[in-house]
């Protein structure tokens, strides 16, 4: 217990430090405050996006995962997750390019521009705030509940949500996007180290020692069905895995706090770097928990909460200095997630709605402030959602992913299509929106989906009306069309035939 | 795109579920082969990106003209 309460307050420590250093270092501008002057380096920004990316879902859900349905999760969401390095050149290449060459610093400021309407950003601020604002609770009831059990008790859930809300608005607010992005590179390396320590330790528990040992006792346990698919109560069908690692794929890469990442890339060769080792960042982080997850059927078998089957085998098996460590790689998980949704939506409150609407020539100290004052705003309403969570927030939080598909049609249009017009992204967005709830509440029945995910039939119906709404309505203005595939974009192939 | 790495791709959708369904011997040092197999995918994705960046990515034109009044 004093090895753990130790090793949180080093952390947390760290963290603030990491607050109070980027703070002394901004320069007090609002490029800087949100998007860390577009000059983060390749090693910052693959830690940043991964840290931001793997919430405490990776490392207490993918165990669960592995305890209850086996080693599908893998294969699933782990190889889509994979795919994200493929999706940072698909969207990521072309918005850090359109970042630059106008100023961006929300996604919604994107949308606005590349379709000429105030009512497409609004479209996905409605959008980002329904799912990810809900999401952000989620974690710190999952930082509660972890600790809670790792502590038995001593920390009570109520007390650790309090402590995880309020370290996170503390280094935010001093450092912004900076302290963010800093913070996340200290907790990947936690994350990715506590991953392989628990990896390793566990099979250790096993007689004689070693995977193979580990995995003939669950075998010999009778749990042979987590190691086959599709696992023992049919979840990891060939639909729901290619739907699942589809959406873990394109789902992500266009969250708030991923999407204003693209923006904050020094240069093309960091982001380059970062798809590069995405796929193996996700492997280092996926094969061991499920397997982990796997294995504790044997370790600690029918446990009533799964959720804390990895807290409960680091408390069970691991010396207490290792265990403390785990479980601030939990914490690690899931602040840095959080952290960057506050900063996200914070930016998007300052620059959406406070800059657009309300002050149009709010400098850039006023935009900070505000910027401050959301982050203190939306910490502590998601910290009343966690303390008194309504039954609907753990349903809203897991549509998080689904809701998402919902920007997919509009925004690959946005980046590939000339012909798309303001009234096809509207109507895309509405449609699949409005679609997507309507499974997910169970308006519409599942069976429709024919046994894929419900993203997947809504997602389809979403793009036919983009394309027929877009044939059908006045396109853009030209001037602002070949702004982009003219200039912004097209621009590479003119250039590189000029060099020829 | 280099149409052997396409080749790859069709040849994991094509393999995997050889590999995958319903069984999970032969056990490689405790893992199951279909799993071997999917960490394989993850180091083929790799290089399947890394040739997508050399043979593509690099050769774009990186700059950017900055818009004045952005």
């Amino acid at each position: 217990m004093t090895a753990l309460l130790f090793a949180l307050a080093i952390y947390v420590l760290a963290l603030g430090t990491i607050g109070i250093v980027s703070n002394r270092k901004s320069k007090k501008t609002s490029a800087d405050f949100f998007v860390a002057s577009r000059g983060l380096g390749s090693f910052v920004m693959l830690m940043t996006m991964f840290a931001t990316t793997m919430s405490a879902f990776s490392l207490l859900g993918v165990p669960q995962s592995g305890y209850l349905d086996g080693m599908g999760m893998l294969a699933g969401i782990g190889f889509g997750d994979a795919f994200i390095g493929f999706w940072i050149f698909l969207f990521g290449y072309r918005i850090w390019k359109a970042g630059r060459a106008n100023g961006f610093i929300t996604p919604t400021e994107f949308y606005r521009h590349r379709f000429n309407s105030d009512f497409v950003g609004i479209c996905y601020m409605v959008n980002a705030f329904i799912f990810v604002f809900p999401f952000i609770g989620i974690q710190t009831i999952g930082g509660g509940n972890a600790l809670a059990v790792a502590t038995n008790g001593l920390i009570t859930k109520e007390m650790a949500m309090i402590i995880t809300v309020a370290v996170i608005i503390v280094y935010t607010i001093l450092g912004g996007i900076k302290a963010s992005a800093w913070a996340d590179t200290m907790q990947s390396c936690i994350m990715v180290v506590s991953c392989l320590v628990v990896f390793v330790l566990s099979a250790t528990y096993f007689k004689d020692g070693g995977f193979a040992s580990a995995t003939n006792q669950v075998i010999a346990a009778g749990n042979e069905s987590l190691l086959t698919l599709p696992g023992p109560k049919g979840l990891w069908n060939w639909k729901y895995m290619v739907s699942y690692a589809l959406m873990g794929g394109m789902s992500a890469p266009l969250w708030p706090q991923v999407f204003s990442r693209y923006y904050m890339n020094k240069n093309s060769a960091s982001m380059k770097k970062m798809a590069l080792l995405w796929p193996l960042m996700c492997l280092v982080l996926f094969l061991p928990m499920v397997l982990v997850g796997v294995w504790g059927t044997v370790i600690m078998p029918g446990v009533s909460n799964p959720d804390q089957i990895l807290p409960l085998i680091v408390t069970k098996l691991f010396p207490p200095f290792v265990g403390a460590f785990i479980i601030v790689g939990i914490f690690a998980a899931l602040m840095s997630t959080a952290a960057s949704q506050l900063v996200a939506l914070s930016t998007m409150v300052s620059r959406d709605i406070y800059l657009k609407y309300i002050d149009k020539n709010a400098d850039d100290r006023k935009q900070i402030l505000v910027g401050r004052i959301s982050i203190i705003v939306i910490g502590c309403a998601t910290l009343i959602l966690g303390l008194k969570p309504p039954a609907i927030i753990s349903t809203m939080a897991s549509w998080v992913f689904t809701g998402n598909m919902t920007l997919v049609p509009m925004t690959l249009a946005a980046l590939y299509w000339k012909g798309t017009t303001k009234a096809g992204a509207i109507a895309s967005s509405i449609v699949t929106f409005v679609l997507n709830v309507g499974f997910l509440s169970g308006l519409i029945p599942k069976t429709l989906a024919f046994g894929f995910m419900t993203w997947v039939p809504s997602l389809l119906v979403g793009t036919i009306v983009l394309i027929v709404v877009s044939k059908l309505t006045k396109p853009l203005d030209s001037t602002l069309v070949d702004t982009y595939f003219n200039r912004i974009w097209k621009d590479e192939k003119n250039r590189l035939a000029l060099r020829k | 795109m280099t149409p052997w790495l396409i080749a790859l791709t069709v040849i994991f959708f094509i393999g995997f579920p050889f590999f995958a369904w319903k069984t999970y011997l032969p056990l490689v040092f405790g893992i199951p082969a279909w799993v071997i197999y999917v960490c394989v995918m993850f180091g083929i994705l790799t290089l399947f990106l890394y040739l997508f960046k050399i043979k593509y990515w690099d050769k774009l034109d990186d700059s950017v003209d900055v818009d004045e009044e952005g």
